[in-house]
């Protein structure tokens, strides 16, 4: 009997031990495994941050081509990959979805001015996504917002509501109305993607849930296109409007200075100081170049 | 048997030993591709330099003026160009903290003066002055 | 059967350690292979505080503009301004210090453009470089070293 309990125990002892260094080592590999994929998020993350750092100098495009496909989330002041790994925007101005799923990213750079130069903003475009301009109303200013795009930006297409209809859809949409749309154009596409409608006279954005923006000129109408939401591109305009206002705030205080200690007869600083103290983001821009200009021609330093 | 198991021990010791110092190794191999980031960064550094220096003023024109007259054997600021070129960019090299190297090259591929040496380094993008002058600096590497 | 008993103890000891140095190794590998991934993230860290050279003189807050057309040099008024009127701008430098010195003509004069330092910091890593600035109120070109300090 005791020599057969003995056989027992070995067997037991054989088993749990067993069962430890399987737990150990599987568990060692998981652990391990989810360390690489931290990495490689990591990874991506730093790449992506890399190429916007580059783009930011100058208008310039590049596409993101990574091999697997990723989970992009952007929050506003960073983004994060794959639900993991976050990564800060340092204050730069980026125009991109809230979620997007892909291996390739477009990222392109536009400069956005008013008198003065204000940042260069950043977009990130879905390669996944099929982008829509539809001309119905106003052809001339949706084949100008076409043709300004960047040559890799091949999956963008200009046409007529009519040819839309017929052509075959895929699954992530993008439809950009650049008039008044009606109700039934709506209905057609509201299932079928994201829909804009941009007003180029008032410089107004209507988006999905007839949400609606400003768009003060063509860097805003690409920030739209590529934000597709409202709550996106609020955060990029938002940041713009705080960035715009700290450079007026700068150039007002230069003209202070000039007024000190160069304005003579001709050099007269007041009256830009005091059109800088008015202007706003959506301000006319022409007044207060001219009154610039003729800073210039009065062989006077110029504010900006 | 026990001689066996004993060797064995001492094996399995041994190849453990070897891969942690193979892992310690890989890591400071790794270390060494900052190079490639310090390169950069003395590039912009270079390239600051030389349009800072080129567009700076000096008397009642500016150094790429003084830089052309050199070239051209000429007087700037009632002296020697050449001269007061090299004095100026001198005490503005002694101002940085970099060694540096300055040089401008004719048309016809002489060098019409030189401030500072480097063994290596960096240089920044050529200025080309007047279509006949080309100037640059370079940001020497620490050795 | 003692002799036999015997071996099979002296097996299972040689497996048990053999194990353990498994083990060892394994866990070494995997503190290496974190200590690795917080090594690039510095370094990447450490590489875009170094291109802050480049980029800082490019900032629309600080770079020369005449008549809205760009120009390659940092505009004195503009830095004296930004100093001045103590932005938050945490988010775009963090805890850094930048300082614009003037150094040709020489004239002593200093502009302490932004400063945040943090509690408690372990070191203070330094880059400098020649820049070109403009002063507006003389309408002259000189020559400046602009300091960026990195606190970590």
């Amino acid at each position: 009997m005791k020599k057969a309990q003995g056989v027992q125990f070995n067997w037991i002892f054989v088993v749990v031990s067993g069962a430890i260094l399987i737990i150990f080592f599987s568990g060692f590999g998981i652990k391990y495994a989810e360390l690489q994929k931290n990495r490689e998020n990591a990874e991506i993350a730093r790449g992506i941050d890399r190429i916007i750092n580059g783009l930011r100098g100058q208008e310039q495009y590049k596409t993101i081509d990574i091999n697997a496909n990723f989970k992009f989330e952007f929050n506003c002041d960073s983004f994060t990959i794959n639900d993991n790994y976050v990564q800060n925007l340092n204050g730069k101005i980026i125009f991109t979805q809230d979620n997007l799923k892909v291996n390739k990213l477009y990222a392109w750079t536009k400069e956005f001015k008013k008198a003065y130069k204000i940042d260069n903003f950043v977009y990130l475009v879905d390669s996944n996504k099929d982008y829509y301009l539809i001309k119905d109303g106003n052809e001339e200013y949706a084949s100008k917002i076409y043709n300004e795009l960047p040559s890799i930006f091949t999956n963008f297409k200009t046409l007529y509501f009519d040819e839309l209809i017929k052509s075959q859809l895929g699954k992530n949409n993008e439809f950009v109305f650049f008039s008044e749309s009606s109700q039934d154009q709506i209905n057609e596409l509201k299932e079928k993607g994201d829909l804009l409608i941009i007003d180029s006279i008032n410089n107004i954005v209507t988006f999905n849930k007839n949400e609606k923006a400003k768009v003060l000129n063509e860097a805003l109408v690409y920030g739209a296109i590529f934000s597709g939401s409202y709550n996106a591109y609020k955060c990029g305009y938002d940041q713009l409007t705080e960035k715009f206002s700290n450079i007026n705030n700068i150039y007002i205080k230069k003209a202070e200075y000039l007024q000190s200690c160069c304005s003579t007869g001709f050099c007269d600083y007041s009256l830009v100081k005091s059109s800088l103290l008015n202007y706003n983001i959506e301000s006319d821009d022409n007044v207060i170049k001219l009154l610039n200009a003729q800073l210039y021609n009065s062989n006077c330093k110029v504010v900006f | 048997m026990k001689r066996a198991q004993t060797e064995i021990i001492g094996l399995m010791i041994v190849v453990i030993m070897l891969v942690a110092i193979a892992l310690v190794a890989l890591r400071f191999v790794l270390i060494s591709n900052s190079s490639i980031n310090v390169d950069s960064l003395l590039s912009a550094k270079a390239n600051n330099m030389a349009n800072s220096i080129k567009n700076a003023n000096l008397c009642d024109g500016n150094f790429e003026q003084a830089i052309v007259a050199c070239c051209n054997k000429e007087n700037f600021c009632d002296r020697e160009s050449c001269r007061l070129i090299s004095e100026e960019i001198s005490s503005i090299i002694n101002s940085s903290e970099e060694s540096v190297y300055v040089e401008a090259i004719d048309a016809y591929g002489n060098k019409c003066f030189s401030v500072g040496n480097c063994i290596s380094g960096i240089a920044s993008s050529s200025y080309n002055f007047e279509n006949e002058v080309l100037f640059r600096a370079k940001i020497c590497r620490k050795e | 059967m003692k002799k036999g008993q015997l071996q099979i103890q002296e097996s299972i000891f040689v497996l048990i350690i053999f194990i353990v140095l498994l083990l060892i190794g394994l866990i070494m590998f995997y503190n290496f292979t974190i200590s690795s991934i917080k090594a690039d993230i510095a370094s990447y860290e450490s590489s875009k505080f170094r291109s802050l050279i480049e980029i800082l003189p490019s900032i629309p807050e600080f770079r020369c503009s005449n008549l809205g057309q760009e120009q390659e040099c940092i505009d004195l008024g503009k830095v004296d301004a930004f100093s001045k009127l103590g932005f938050d701008y945490f988010k775009e430098f963090g805890y850094r210090k930048i300082t614009i010195e003037v150094i040709y003509p020489k004239e002593d004069k200093s502009y302490n453009v932004y400063e945040k330092r943090p509690r408690s910091f372990k070191s203070i890593k330094r880059i400098s470089s020649l820049i070109s600035l403009y002063d507006p109120g003389q309408d002259k070109y000189k020559i400046g070293k602009l300091t960026v300090e990195d606190y970590s």
